[in-house]
C-alpha cells in the first residue's frame, strides 16, 4: 500500500516552492488519469513516493490564449476543453480531432494537455499533433523558466527531461497556415477507451498538387513519437497524382524498423504504418480534388 | 392464446430499487462491529508452501486474527469433484490461490497487515498447457491422482470409417478459444456474520446460488446445512461467474466470522477478481468432417480439449455439454466425439454464460462454412441440407420428437431478415479500398436446464396474505436476468391478480426451496412450472373453500380479474375479500408445487440417451466491416433470430439478446485473459477489453414462439443461447470481407494482418 500526504497548490509560486519544500520527492498530479492508476496498482516507480502535489487549482494554468503566430495551451487544459475551444477548432483542427479520440467523456473531462505529456507514453494522442506542429514545452521552476521544444523533452517511453523541481505550464503551439490539410489516424483494439496500437498525424500544404512542408509524425511505433524524415523526404515535392504506394509503404516500414528494430510487434506494425500513412495521403487528396 | 400478463413486455418488478440507485448490493451492507477481510495471494502459479509466518501481520494495528488453510475444518470443496482448496495447503495450484486471510477493525488494515505476511515458498515447475498436461509422462498437477486427466466424454455412432469412405470431400481443421472472464460489474462481495437467529454463519452478499454456496460453507464448517444460511442480495451479475468462487469467499469468511465470533467483510477489487476467478475454459478443438459433393454430411470425427486449470470445478459438465453439442444440428450418421478435460497450474475454468457451447459453436460452425467453400455451396443451402428437422435422429440417438424443431424457421427468418443470400454473393465479389464487407451467419441447438448432469427440479411457495397480496418464495435466483419479473408474471396470470400484488422475496435458504443452482438457462423453464404448479395448488385450495362455503360446484369456480366467479360466471367475490374471510375462519391458503423434469438419460460409455427433454435453436447473422489495413474490424449489425417456445417477457427475451450479442462480439473480436507460465497479463478493464457502447452493432432481435409442451405456457431458455453464436458468424463474415479465415478466438488486430497472435513472449 502506498503512503502519501497530498498537498495543494493555490498559485505557481505557491507549487514551486512546495516542491523546493519537499526536496523534489512530490509527484504531481492534475487530472489524475494516470497517476491514481499508478498509485492504485502500487507501480515500482511510485516506491518511496511521499508526497502528491495537487495542481489543478493552480491559476493561470488553464488557458487557451490565443498569440500572433502561435496557441499558448495551459497544462491544466482538458481534452474536453480542446474539443470544446472554437479557436482551437479553427486554427488548429488536428488536436481536437486527436482529443477526440482519447479515452471516455470521463477520461477527457479530467485529464489534462500537461498530464498527457508529463506522462510521455509513446502512444499519447495529443503528442504527434504536438510533434507535427513543432510545439514547445513552458518549464517553470523556483529558478525561473525554460523552454524547449516537445522533441527534445520527450527523451523515451514514459521519460522527459523534467527535473523534479519543475512544473510544466504550457505548451506553446505554432500556428500552421489555415489553408495546410492535417489528418489523423489511430489503430485501436475497440471503438473507445483503448490505447493507440498506432497513431498517426499528417499535416501538409500542397501548392500546385506537390505537397509541401509534409509532416509525418507516428505514435506507438517508435519509442518516442517522431517523426519520419526519411518518408517526409521522400514525399517533399512530390505530386498528389503520382505516389508510388507501394514503395511509400514499404519504405515507412523500413524507417520504423530502422528506428525500432526489430521487435515482437513488428510483423503487425511493420505492414499496417504503411497502410496507415497511405489512408492519410489519399484522404487529404480527396479533400484536395 | 389470450393472456392478461404473460407473453406481456410488463414493467420489471425490481426496477424502482435499482433505476433509483436505492438497491443494496453486497458491498453496501453493513453490520454492528463488523471485520474487514484481506486475502494474500501466492506469489507463484505453482509452489510448496514451506512456512508462513503471521506473526508481524498479528501485531498489526487493528488485527483481530489470521487465518490460514491449518484453520480450515475441511480445506476441500467442489460441485462435482471436491479438490478445490479454500486456502492453499501444502502448495499453491494456480496463481490465484490464497495463502492467509486477515481479518481487521478497517480494510486499510487489514490491507496493511497482508503486506507483513511473510511466506518462504519454493517456486516449482508447473504446467500450462492441457495439450501438454495431457500427455503420458506429464507432471502431475494433482500427485495424488494417477494422471492430469478430469474427465473423458466419448460419443459413438455409426461407423466413421465408412462414413468417411463414402465422402467425396473430406476437410480437417483444428480451432481454438481463449479464457474468458464473465466480466460482471460487480466484483465478489461476501459477509459472514456469527450465530445470528440460530444458524452458526449467515452469508449475505452477491451470490449466485445460494444453495450451492450453502453446500459449500456447511461442508468446510463441517457444520449441518440447516446452521448454514445464506441470503442472496442484489446481484451485479453473475453470467455463470458467481458459484464456487463466491462459495470460496464464503467460506473463508465464514471461519473467520466463527474465529472473531464478530461479522466479517470480504469483497474482492477487480484485480483479485480476474487473477482469483474462474474463466471460461479454452479449447483446442481438431474437426474431421466428410461429406458427398452434393453437400450431405456422412460423418465427424472430433476431438475438443478443454483447460480445466488447477481444480475441476465444473469440468465435468461443461464438457459434457460439448459432447452433446459438438456435432452442431445436423443429421450425422456416423460421428465420433471425443471431449476432455486436464488440470494445469492455470486459472481454473467453470460456469460462464454458454456453458460448454461457446467454443464448440465456433469450431462447427466456422467448419460448415469451410465445408461449403470447399463444396461451392452457399452457407445456408448447405446447413438447410444437413439441419434437423421434426424427428431428426441426435448424434447420441435422441429422437427429437416431442417438440417443434424450429431451425429451418429461424435460420430462413434471420436470413431473410438480413437479407444474406444476397449480400453474401454481393461481398464474395472483387471490393475495392481497403475495407471490406462482410456477411456470415451460424446456427445452433442447444439443450435447455441441466439435462443428464443432474437431478433437474424446483420448488416454488405461494403464500395468499389476507389483504389479497402474494409472496412468492423461490429456491432460483434474480441474478438481473429479470426472473423476479416473469414469476410474478406467471403467478398473476394463474391467480387472476396484478403482477404487482405478488411479490418475490429474495433467496433465503432459511425459507426457500432447494431447487438447485440458477445456472443452465433453466429458471424460467424448470422454476416456471413449479410457479403454475404451486398457482393450480393455491387455486384448488380456493375453490375447495369457496364451494364449500358459497354452495358452488368447484368446477364452476374460476379466479380472473382479482376476483372469483362462480356458476353462470357470477361474481361471487373479490379475492381481497374471500383472502380476508379465510384468514379469519383459519384456511390455510399457502401451497407449494414442486416439479420435476421429464425422464432423460445417458450413457457415459457410449455417449448414447436422450441427454434433454427438450432444445432450443437459434440463428444469428453479423454483417462487418473488416479493415484489411489495420486489423480493425467493425460489426456493423446482427440479426438474432431465438425460438424460446414463449416470450414470458417479450422486452425482457430482446434485452437478454442485446446483452448476449454483445457478450458474444466481445468473444469474437476482442476477449482474451492472457496468461503467461499462469500468471494472469490483464488483470483490470484497461486491459481485459470487452465491448464498449461504441462497439455495440445495431441488433435486430427475432422471437420466435413454437410453444413447448413441457414449458410453462410454452417457454423454454433464452439466457445462453444468445451468446453461443456470434464469434463463429463473426468469424464467418470475416471470411466472407476479407478472404482470411481465422480458426482463433478473438479475431484480433494481429491476426487480421498477420494470421497469427502476437505477444511479447514469443507467438503462443
Amino acid at each position: 500500500m502506498i503512503e502519501f500526504e497530498a498537498l495543494k497548490a493555490q498559485t505557481l509560486d505557491e507549487a514551486v516552492n512546495i516542491l523546493d519544500d519537499k526536496e523534489n520527492e512530490a509527484k504531481i498530479v492534475a487530472g489524475g488519469t494516470d497517476l491514481l492508476v499508478s498509485i492504485h496498482n502500487e507501480s515500482e516507480e511510485l516506491k518511496g513516493l511521499n508526497y502528491i502535489l495537487d495542481i489543478s487549482s493552480v491559476k493561470g494554468l488553464e488557458i487557451i490564449e490565443d498569440n500572433e503566430d502561435y496557441l499558448k495551451l495551459g497544462a491544466l487544459c482538458t481534452h474536453s476543453e480542446i474539443i470544446d475551444s472554437v479557436l482551437i477548432n479553427e486554427k488548429l483542427p488536428i488536436l481536437r480531432k486527436a482529443a477526440q479520440t482519447i479515452g471516455s467523456t470521463q477520461i477527457r473531462n479530467r485529464g489534462t494537455v500537461g498530464g498527457n505529456i508529463n506522462n510521455s507514453s509513446p502512444a499519447a494522442d495529443l503528442i504527434t499533433p504536438l510533434i507535427a506542429l513543432g510545439a514547445a514545452v513552458v518549464l517553470h521552476s523556483s529558478n525561473g523558466k525554460r523552454e524547449l521544444p516537445l522533441s527534445e523533452f520527450i527523451t523515451g517511453p514514459y521519460q522527459n527531461s523534467r527535473k523534479e523541481n519543475e512544473i510544466l505550464t504550457a505548451v506553446k503551439v505554432p500556428y500552421l497556415p489555415t489553408d495546410y490539410y492535417n489528418n489523423y489516424q489511430k489503430v485501436q483494439r475497440r471503438q473507445a477507451v483503448a490505447i493507440a496500437r498506432i497513431n498517426l498525424t499528417v499535416l501538409t500544404n500542397i501548392e500546385k498538387n506537390k505537397f509541401k512542408d509534409i509532416r509525418i509524425a507516428f505514435g506507438s511505433a517508435t519509442p518516442t513519437a517522431i517523426r519520419f524524415s526519411e518518408i517526409e523526404s521522400e514525399l517533399e515535392n512530390t505530386n498528389i497524382n503520382q505516389i508510388d504506394y507501394d514503395k511509400i509503404q514499404e519504405k515507412t516500414g523500413q524507417e520504423m524498423i530502422d528506428i525500432t528494430g526489430e521487435r515482437w510487434s513488428t510483423p503487425y506494425k511493420k505492414p499496417v504504418v504503411g497502410n496507415l500513412l497511405k489512408r492519410a495521403l489519399q484522404e487529404i487528396i480527396k479533400e484536395v480534388q | 392464446m389470450d393472456f392478461k400478463h404473460v407473453n406481456k413486455s410488463e414493467k420489471r418488478v425490481d426496477v424502482y430499487e435499482k433505476v433509483t440507485g436505492k438497491a443494496k448490493y453486497g458491498a453496501d451492507m453493513k453490520f454492528q462491529d463488523m471485520l474487514y477481510a484481506k486475502v494474500l495471494y501466492t506469489e507463484y502459479p505453482y509452489a510448496k508452501i514451506k512456512n508462513i509466518d503471521t506473526s508481524k501481520a498479528e501485531k498489526q494495528p487493528g488485527v483481530k486474527a489470521i487465518i490460514t488453510a491449518e484453520d480450515i475444518p475441511n480445506n476441500e470443496f467442489g460441485v462435482i469433484i471436491e479438490n478445490q482448496q479454500v486456502l492453499a495447503k501444502e502448495k499453491a495450484l494456480y496463481i490465484g490461490d490464497g495463502i492467509a486471510v486477515v481479518a481487521a477493525e478497517t480494510a486499510k488494515q487489514a490491507k496493511k497487515a497482508v503486506e507483513k505476511i511473510e511466506v518462504e515458498y519454493e517456486e516449482l515447475e508447473g504446467i500450462y498447457n492441457p495439450l501438454k498436461s495431457r500427455e503420458e509422462d506429464s507432471k502431475l498437477v494433482h500427485e495424488e491422482l494417477e494422471d492430469n486427466e478430469v474427465i473423458h466424454h466419448p460419443l459413438r455412432k455409426g461407423d466413421i470409417k465408412n462414413g468417411f469412405e463414402n465422402s467425396d470431400v473430406i476437410i480437417e481443421r483444428e480451432y481454438d478459444t481463449p479464457f474468458i472472464e464473465q466480466a460482471y460489474i460487480e466484483p465478489e462481495a461476501v459477509i459472514a456474520v456469527p450465530y445470528q437467529e440460530n444458524s452458526t454463519v449467515t452469508v449475505y452478499g452477491s451470490v449466485q446460488n445460494p444453495f450451492a454456496t450453502q453446500n459449500a460453507v456447511a461442508t468446510v464448517l463441517q457444520e449441518d446445512l440447516n446452521k448454514v444460511r445464506v441470503v442472496q442480495n442484489h446481484m451485479g451479475g453473475a453470467f455463470g461467474g458467481k458459484d464456487e468462487v463466491v462459495s470460496s469467499l464464503s467460506a473463508r469468511a465464514s471461519v473467520l466470522a466463527l474465529k472473531t465470533e464478530r461479522p466479517i467483510k470480504l469483497v474482492n477489487t477487480r484485480d483479485e477478481s480476474i487473477k482469483e476467478s474462474y474463466k471460461r475454459h479454452p479449447y483446442n478443438m481438431k474437426y474431421r468432417i466428410g461429406a458427398t459433393e452434393d453437400g450431405k454430411i456422412q460423418a465427424m470425427e472430433i476431438e475438443a480439449v478443454a483447460d480445466s486449470g488447477a481444480y475441476a470445478c465444473q469440468t465435468p459438465f461443461v464438457t459434457w455439454r460439448s459432447v452433446v453439442q459438438a456435432t452442431g444440428p445436423y443429421e450425422v450418421e456416423n460421428v465420433k466425439t471425443d471431449t476432455y478435460g486436464y488440470y494445469t497450474n492455470n486459472v481454473y475454468t467453470g460456469a460462464m454464460r454458454g456453458y460448454g457451447s461457446p467454443p464448440i459453436i465456433f469450431a462447427q460452425e466456422s467448419l460448415m462454412d469451410e465445408l461449403a467453400e470447399e463444396l461451392d455451396m452457399d452457407p445456408v443451402e448447405l446447413r438447410l441440407k444437413n439441419i434437423y428437422h421434426n424427428n431428426s435422429v441426435t448424434a447420441s440417438g435422441q429422437k427429437l420428437d416431442n417438440h417443434e424443431v424450429s431451425l429451418e424457421e429461424v435460420l430462413t427468418k434471420a436470413v431473410d431478415k438480413s437479407n444474406f443470400i444476397e449480400k453474401y454473393k454481393e461481398y464474395q465479389k472483387e471490393q475495392s479500398g481497403s475495407k471490406k464487407r462482410g456477411i456470415g451467419l451460424s446456427i445452433s441447438f442447444r439443450g435447455c436446464s441441466l439435462g443428464a448432469e443432474a437431478i433437474d427440479a424446483a420448488g416454488i411457495i405461494l403464500s395468499l396474505k389476507k389483504d389479497g397480496s402474494v409472496t412468492l418464495y423461490s429456491g432460483l435466483a434474480e441474478n438481473g436476468q429479470g426472473l423476479k419479473t416473469v414469476y410474478c408474471q406467471m403467478a398473476a396470470e394463474e391467480l387472476g391478480l396484478d403482477t404487482s400484488q405478488v411479490n418475490f422475496m429474495e433467496v433465503d435458504t432459511l425459507i426457500s426451496p432447494d431447487s438447485g443452482s440458477t445456472v443452465a438457462s433453466r429458471a424460467t423453464l424448470i422454476g416456471g412450472n413449479a410457479v403454475k404448479k404451486a398457482a393450480d395448488n393455491l387455486i384448488d385450495k380456493i375453490k375447495e373453500y369457496i364451494a364449500d362455503k358459497y354452495d358452488q360446484k368447484e368446477e364452476d369456480i374460476v379466479l380472473k380479474d382479482g376476483a372469483i366467479y362462480g356458476k353462470k360466471d357470477v361474481e361471487i367475490m373479490k379475492i381481497t375479500e374471500m383472502a380476508s374471510k379465510a384468514a379469519m375462519e383459519g384456511v390455510y391458503l399457502t401451497t407449494y408445487g414442486w416439479y420435476v423434469s421429464p425422464d432423460i438419460s445417458w450413457d457415459e460409455e457410449t455417449g448414447h440417451g436422450n441427454p434433454y427433454f427438450t432444445y432450443v435453436y437459434g440463428c444469428q447473422v453479423a454483417e462487418v466491416e473488416v479493415d484489411t489495413a489495420t486489423g480493425e474490424i467493425d460489426v456493423l449489425n446482427m440479426t438474432a433470430a431465438h425460438d424460446v417456445g414463449r416470450a414470458i417477457n417479450p422486452a425482457n427475451v430482446k434485452g437478454q439478446i442485446y446483452g448476449g450479442v454483445l457478450m458474444g462480439l466481445g468473444y469474437g473480436v476482442m476477449e482474451e485473459v492472457k496468461t503467461n507460465n499462469g500468471y494472469i497479463e490483464n488483470t483490470n478493464f484497461d486491459e481485459y477489453m470487452i465491448p464498449t457502447v461504441k462497439d455495440m452493432p445495431d441488433i435486430e432481435p427475432i422471437i420466435v414462439e413454437n410453444p413447448d409442451p413441457n414449458g410453462p405456457y410454452g417457454a423454454k431458455s433464452i439466457g445462453e443461447p444468445t451468446l453461443e453464436l456470434g464469434s463463429a458468424a463473426i468469424a464467418n463474415a470475416v471470411a466472407n470481407a476479407a478472404n482470411k479465415r481465422i480458426r482463433s478466438l478473438p479475431l484480433n488486430l494481429e491476426k487480421i494482418i498477420v494470421g497469427k497472435n502476437l505477444s511479447k513472449g514469443g507467438d503462443h
